[in-house]
């Protein structure tokens, strides 16, 4: 769904301001009944015996500072315009692609990544760092992976959800992804750390649901991807059933399978053949877990994907304050010649006073 | 002050032909007074017209260069907040939770230091930072509303506070191109812990004297003990939870949290004294420069352009009350 064009103003209480101004304007419109208004044309006005009373003049030089103090009423308000591509360079991103990564970090992803049968994982669960340290642990590649989305997409908004037993929102969706969720990733399932200590079971469904909730909260996300490296798989209804979901919400779903059995993938594969919006990868070495990272990242993109979930806000303080710094100089100019108005008075001959507002025309 | 699109001075160009034509115009106001036998204005009616048309032009062409000046100071601040599930207590439903009440003092304290960078922390039975630093408060008060919540691990039924210093400690020491600026963490929570908390603290605090943190505690709670509402699919019920026939009630231990803010050379606040906590974290910010290049975020600034609007609009005020005409004492004293 591409972002509707649409104008508002943020301090619309601020276009107030103008109300002293506009009280001026009226005031000068239905002032003094002893002013009156007369056109003159120079020196050739001096040949004329007619008074030539022009008071549309008047409404001239009134429309054009309405204008003047509206547009100013304008700044003030703020406005800005949201669309779906920049207008100006300076334009601020205000929805981007939001993806969120989901990490399984039960006890069976501190096993090494290369590990090929399921019995070998058995083998390996609780005893994360036996004789493997030399290995790199699933963990540490699908850390590696979100490493990549996050420096591969400097501008999305990324989030984190860790899952093991419960999933937990190490990261609500943010562009701040320059230290790579280091804060948080930094720790590893091999050594004694709290991750460690969190790491128990795997509940996909849950982490899956949370990150649709995470989606559903965040007022400036359409649509969206989830990015789901795990190792669990005999989760494969509660998955059916959250992939499922995910994708009536519009969330697509690309899941990497660490070491999983391809008669998963194959049958999640020929189930969701026909939806564009989800993926399954299975991903037994680094470099198979590289090109499931490559290929996600080119799917996410793909330009339509792009502009459906990206918003620009162009704030119009600046090209209308230029608009009206110029429109002013031409009204001055207009106020100057054609409009131009002095104001003259004097004593009369029966000794009363006398104020003209005096029009100039050419 | 910088500007994010100087270009626009150039613009400032349209005041080379506006001054010819003010010049004309004050002849030609004095050419139509002869006409008439009548006085031109003053001179000073000229001079005030001419300084109100530069100011109110040259002031919209600067805010359209979107003028903005940076903070000169600035601070990095940890927000360590407790998410067990004692901060769900509450007398009733319609009140408050003290999660709540802490979230409260938190965006108070963003909205009192607009110049400073944020970070949170959330614990229960763990500590994990839910946030990286960073200077958009925007995005702060968006996990606050949305991504701080009980429950956020898995049993949050306990307060490891010792856990939870000790963690703060050893980030800073581990990661100290993050969090190598921040000495102070706000520290929010009920206190709420178990057992002889001098003894399970003293590590942790040692760690934070050594990591160079001081500890500003903000205690949320009741000075009666709070029962706990239960909670059913995220809705608050009337009723109490239970323990054996027994309400759970959680008490508020404001003198953990003085003792934390005290061991670390801290202070401590109680909710009511969110303005102090301000000030706190007011002066301890500090002219570093580089702790924006080790943050790696951008620096916070101000947007100044209101000033100029509202030099602009005075000047149009200026310039629509402003009468050519001489008062008629002046007239008088002209006219003999």
């Amino acid at each position: 769904m591409n972002v509707p064009e649409s104008l508002r103003l943020v301090a619309a209480p601020l276009f107030l301001i103008i109300l002293p101004l506009l009280l001026v304007l009226i005031r000068d419109v239905i002032g003094r009944s002893s002013d009156s208004t007369i056109a003159l044309t120079g020196l050739e006005y001096l040949s004329s015996t007619k008074l030539n009373l022009q008071p549309r003049r008047r409404w001239y030089r009134v429309t054009l500072f309405a204008v003047i103090i509206i547009t100013l009423g304008l700044l003030w308000a703020r406005p800005e315009f949201q669309s779906s591509r920049p207008v100006f360079y300076a334009d601020t991103q205000t929805r981007q692609k939001s993806i969120i990564l989901v990490i399984d970090v039960s006890r069976s992803m501190a096993g090494p990544l290369e590990s090929q049968s399921k019995a070998d994982r058995l083998a390996t669960y609780g005893k994360g760092d036996a004789g493997q340290q030399d290995q790199i642990t699933r963990y540490e590649a699908a850390r590696e992976t979100v490493y990549s989305f996050v420096e591969r997409f400097p501008t999305a908004r990324i989030g984190l959800i860790l899952f093991s037993t419960e999933p937990f929102l190490a990261r609500w969706p943010t562009t701040g992804t320059s230290n790579r969720f280091d804060e948080i990733l930094e720790e590893n399932l091999r050594e004694s750390s709290q991750l460690r200590r969190f790491s128990s079971l795997t509940n996909t469904d849950a982490a899956l649901m949370l990150a649709k909730d995470v989606f559903a909260k965040h007022a400036s996300t359409r649509g969206g991807a989830i990015v789901y490296i795990s190792d669990a798989e005999d989760e494969i209804e509660n998955m059916r059933l959250a992939i499922r979901d995910l994708r009536d919400e519009g969330i697509r779903l690309y899941a990497v399978g660490v070491g999983i059995s391809e008669s998963i993938v194959d049958e999640l594969s020929q189930e969701f053949a026909d939806d564009p919006g989800f993926r399954i990868f299975r991903a037994d070495s680094e470099d198979e877990m590289r090109d499931a990272y490559r290929l996600v990242s080119e799917l996410e993109e793909a330009p339509r994907i792009l502009s459906e979930e990206s918003a620009f806000v162009t704030d119009l303080r600046g090209i209308i304050a230029l608009v009206l710094a110029v429109f002013s100089a031409i009204a001055l100019w207009l106020l100057e010649t054609r409009l131009h108005r002095t104001q003259v008075a004097g004593t009369s001959a029966e000794g009363g006073t006398w104020r003209h507002r005096v029009f100039r025309v050419s | 002050m910088y500007f994010e699109f100087p270009e626009a001075f150039f613009f400032l160009l349209v005041l080379v032909p506006l001054l010819f034509l003010l010049s004309r115009s004050e002849r030609r106001s004095k050419e139509i007074a002869n006409t008439y036998k009548s006085h031109p204005p003053a001179k000073t009616f000229f001079t005030t017209r001419l300084i109100l048309i530069v100011v109110f032009i040259a002031a919209l062409i600067t805010v359209a260069a979107m003028p903005f000046v940076p903070y000169e100071k600035t601070g990095s601040f940890v927000f360590l907040t407790d998410v067990s599930r004692s901060m769900h207590a509450r007398h009733s439903c319609s009140e408050p939770t003290l999660l709540d009440r802490a979230k409260k003092v938190m965006r108070a304290s963003l909205s009192g230091v607009p110049e400073a960078r944020f970070g949170i922390f959330a614990f229960d039975r763990f500590a994990f930072p839910i946030t990286q630093l960073t200077n958009d408060h925007a995005y702060i008060d968006e996990v606050i509303e949305h991504g701080l919540y009980v429950g956020l691990t898995y049993e949050a039924t306990r307060t490891e506070l010792a856990n939870a210093l000790s963690v703060v400690a050893q980030k800073k020491q581990r990661l100290f191109g993050v969090y190598g600026d921040v000495r102070h963490v706000v520290l929010l929570s009920d206190g709420n812990i178990e057992g002889d908390f001098r003894r399970s603290l003293r590590e942790p605090i040692q760690q934070l004297r050594n990591a160079g943190v001081r500890i500003f505690a903000v205690g949320i709670g009741n000075p009666e003990a709070t029962p706990l509402m239960a909670v059913e699919a995220g809705q608050c019920t009337s009723r109490n939870v239970e323990v054996e026939g027994q309400k759970v009630m959680i008490p508020f231990r404001a003198d953990v949290l003085k003792y934390i803010a005290n061991e670390t050379l801290g202070q401590y606040f109680s909710e009511a004294e969110t303005d102090e906590l301000v000030r706190a974290l007011r002066a301890e910010l500090s002219l570093e420069a580089d702790q924006t290049a080790r943050s790696g975020t951008p620096p916070s600034h101000r947007d100044v352009s209101w000033v100029f609007l509202a030099a602009a609009t005075l000047a149009l005020f200026g310039l629509m009350i402003l009468r050519p005409a001489r008062t008629l004492r002046e007239i008088d004293e002209l006219e003999p």
